[in-house]
């Protein structure tokens, strides 16, 4: 199935796109999206919002889409869906 | 005399009262960027009594964003220098000054904060915050910067969603100082001190149960509406048990 990502907000400026298309076998989760993005982006993200150790966000991030916010990496996603990708601000 | 000082705000809404302003008491954690320009809305507003927290000291760095603090302020305590300026902008509130990290034991017994201003620089003293709001069942105004960009929310305890209840991934944040723009800070922190005003003349909507998004390099804001997660790490009661 086919899930477009957008890269929102100052996450913009840790990653080499600010839209990605993504397929995933069917029955896909989040974790499995988080693993995609690795492979397509890969080390072209800044070490600062991503933990290529893990494959994971470094760092807390607010991840939605029309649905709502996902936080479980077990959530389903679903084909079609457009999601978007930005940090959670902490300056003060 | 109060009529004079705050006639033209008086009428900003049909539910304004410079009484309940005036007998008002915020606690604005964290005297940086965020807490200089909200702390001096607030005292121009003419709000009663404001609880001033910081540990730091005033730096060179400080100063294109905190805009209380002088060149011939560096190396002095935040709090005490932001205390007499805000003084000098205006007579009427009462001021507490408490130096040292956000800690409810630092907080003087005698006065309860009614509302708390998140102007912290760092996720785990936002999310002890939100727990002191829960605990206290006062409502917190979280606001938030990085380079052009903010984010804003209001946290009623037991009713609305905070500003934590949203977020996933790890929560561990590397040491590269967060990009600050004054201008942009400025912004966020008069949303923050519009929305105290807001809560205490019972005037208009409160951004509750969403985000607001203030994207600086597009000129655009955004509205995300969020829900509670009883399972956050800041605000469920299960966590805090």
């Amino acid at each position: 199935m086919k899930i477009v990502l957008k890269i929102n907000g100052t996450m913009k400026r840790y990653f080499p796109a600010i839209e990605y298309q993504l397929s995933l076998g069917r029955g896909a989760t989040l974790a499995d999206l988080y693993d995609e993005l690795a492979n397509v982006a890969g080390t072209d993200i800044s070490p600062a919002v991503w933990n290529h150790t893990k494959n994971r966000p470094r760092g807390p991030v607010i991840m939605r889409s029309e649905a709502g916010v996902l936080k479980n990496e077990n959530e389903p996603l679903y084909n079609g869906q457009t999601l978007e990708f930005k940090r959670f601000l902490v300056g003060g | 005399m109060e009529e004079s000082r705050y006639s033209r705000q008086l009428n900003c809404s049909s539910t304004f009262s410079q009484a309940a302003l005036s007998g008002a008491t915020v606690l604005v954690a964290g005297m940086g960027g965020l807490g200089c320009s909200a702390s001096m809305a607030l005292t121009a507003a003419g709000v009663g009594t404001l609880i001033l927290c910081d540990h730091d000291t005033i730096s060179i760095s400080n100063l294109n964003r905190q805009l209380l603090y002088r060149e011939t302020d560096i190396g002095k305590k935040k709090v005490n220098v932001a205390l007499d300026r805000l003084q000098e902008i205006n007579g009427d509130p009462d001021f507490i000054a408490v130096d040292g990290r956000f800690n409810e034991r630092l907080l003087p017994s005698s006065v309860k904060p009614q509302l708390i201003l998140d102007c912290l620089d760092n996720l785990p003293g936002r999310i002890e915050l939100i727990a002191y709001a829960v605990k206290n069942n006062i409502p917190l105004v979280h606001a938030a910067v990085d380079g052009f960009m903010g984010q804003l929310s209001v946290f009623i305890p037991q009713k609305s969603a905070c500003p934590v209840c949203s977020l996933t991934g790890d929560m561990e944040l590397d040491d590269t100082p967060i990009p600050s723009l004054g201008a942009c800070v400025a912004i966020m922190a008069g949303l923050q001190a519009t929305e105290a005003i807001k809560i205490f003349t019972n005037s208009g909507d409160l951004c509750i149960n969403k985000f607001m998004f203030f994207d600086g390099l597009t000129c655009r804001i955004e509205i995300m509406d969020i829900e509670r997660d009883h399972n956050c790490i800041a605000c469920s009661q299960t966590h805090l048990e």
